[in-house]
């Protein structure tokens, strides 16, 4: 990676910015006719077969806070943020201050309005700023967590690296984002590329998938350790069939009305095809729970059993 | 230039001789889907990817779990163009309409990677 400063690096910056917003700067009424009530545009968590995408998508939410042990007086920062769903829990539901940064201006607008209108003050706010070059000072935050972003990120090191430095000792980092397969990965490592990876890249703007183990050497790398896995890629299989059916259920006022008909059709298809990826395990998704680790120091206080981060 | 293969050519008489040689292509699909294919050389076939012998058969099945619709011109073109982007192109200007669940009929990819790597007389 370049230097922080150097004029590839700001190019690399503008490139993403830019990229990120030919899928993101859609207008937020758009993708409230398909995601669930509290936008959440990442895989919800489903206890059962018959969920609703609303409950799901608060089981999700939930979910994070558990695993990050999320206290009143907690300094979150959410990396790709969204429309804020997780923020808002965490004020909401916790009572933390919450920080989200994103690439799209539309879903900053969109956070720092919804705050206001709903009084959440200075403890909800988003700002546009790239996860290389997160301008905090060291150790700022009690946790960190970034939710279906690790997909847009070329080089994870920067990104753990920067986290690292800006995350307390004590504190904990979430990441929850979708990987490979080996056997799809070492294609790719091997300088070939995939139609459909080139078409996700198209849709997304920018896409990388990586593999799992390539997410916890870079994390490893970073100076954390791994404190939990679990693989929920069932879960986003469930999440976007959700979507599926409330954009085909929504065609009428979405098609030529909110964006134009080649858009939604486009939509409709990659979130068919994501869903027979995660059925075929052509894409998996992740949740990582990790903390800094530091030779010959004490281990810091964490919970004996997974009880805690039941729903 | 790639050759034309007919709609039934590909239902009538690859897809059998495939499913007969690589039974993984039904266990890749798993389900009963219908296609219909309309305008010159087209037909309607549906394809059962369940049964212990897959098989496939004339007609529309209405418990088919999807039914893919398109025309006889653009189906040969799209079949000759071995490309996933020319099949999201179609999709997206409507030249192909999917009635039931729309992830079920992305299966039927296998057949067509299938169709791509055998040589046809």
């Amino acid at each position: 990676m370049e230097n922080r400063h150097s004029k590839s690096f700001d190019d690399k910056i503008l490139f993403d910015k830019e990229a990120i917003s030919t899928h993101y700067d859609l207008s937020p009424e758009f993708y409230s006719k398909f995601l669930g009530p509290r936008m959440a545009y990442s895989c919800a968590y489903f206890t059962r077969n018959d969920q609703s995408l609303e409950e799901a998508e608060i089981n999700k939410l939930s979910l994070l806070a558990k695993k990050l042990q999320l206290k009143p007086t907690d300094y979150l920062l959410d990396i790709g943020s969204g429309w804020g769903s997780f923020l808002f829990y965490a004020a909401e539901n916790v009572g933390c201050k919450a920080e989200g940064i994103t690439l799209a201006a539309k879903q900053e607008e969109f956070v720092n309005k919804e705050s206001r209108s709903r009084k959440f003050g200075s403890l909800v706010s988003a700002k546009i700023m790239h996860a290389y070059d997160l301008q905090y000072k060291d150790q700022t935050f009690d946790k960190i967590v970034t939710v279906g972003a690790i997909e847009h990120m070329e080089d994870l090191q920067v990104v753990f690296n920067e986290s690292s430095r800006i995350l307390k000792d004590d504190g904990l980092m979430l990441i929850h984002g979708m990987t490979q397969p080996w056997y799809n990965r070492m294609t790719k490592l091997n300088g070939e590329k995939t139609e459909f990876e080139e078409l996700v890249k198209k849709h997304f703007g920018i896409g990388y998938f990586k593999s799992l183990w390539e997410v916890i050497q870079a994390l490893e790398f970073a100076g954390f350790e791994v404190l939990d896995h679990e693989n929920i890629t069932r879960h986003y299989q469930y999440t976007v069939e959700a979507w599926l059916r409330n954009l085909e259920e929504n065609e009428s006022s979405i098609a030529d009305v909110l964006v134009t008909d080649e858009k939604y059709r486009e939509f409709v298809a990659f979130m068919a095809a994501y869903s027979v990826s995660f059925e075929m395990s052509g894409i998996l998704c992740n949740q990582i729970l990790c903390k800094k680790i530091k030779e010959n120091e004490f281990r810091m206080e964490l919970p004996l059993t997974r009880d805690h981060m039941n729903i | 230039m790639a050759k034309q293969l007919s709609a039934s050519y590909i239902f009538d008489d690859f897809l059998p001789a495939l499913l007969a040689e690589r039974p993984d292509v039904a266990r890749q699909i798993r389900a009963i889907l219908s296609v219909n294919i309309y305008g010159k050389d087209g037909g309607k076939w549906t394809g059962d990817f369940i049964s212990e012998m897959p098989s496939i058969n004339k007609g529309i099945d209405e418990q088919a779990k999807c039914t893919l619709h398109i025309s006889s011109s653009d189906f040969e073109w799209l079949v000759a163009s071995k490309t996933v982007a020319s099949w999201l192109d179609a999709f997206t200007k409507r030249k192909i309409r999917v009635t039931g669940h729309l992830p079920t009929a992305l299966r039927l990819r296998v057949i067509f990677e299938a169709l791509a790597g055998t040589e046809h007389r």
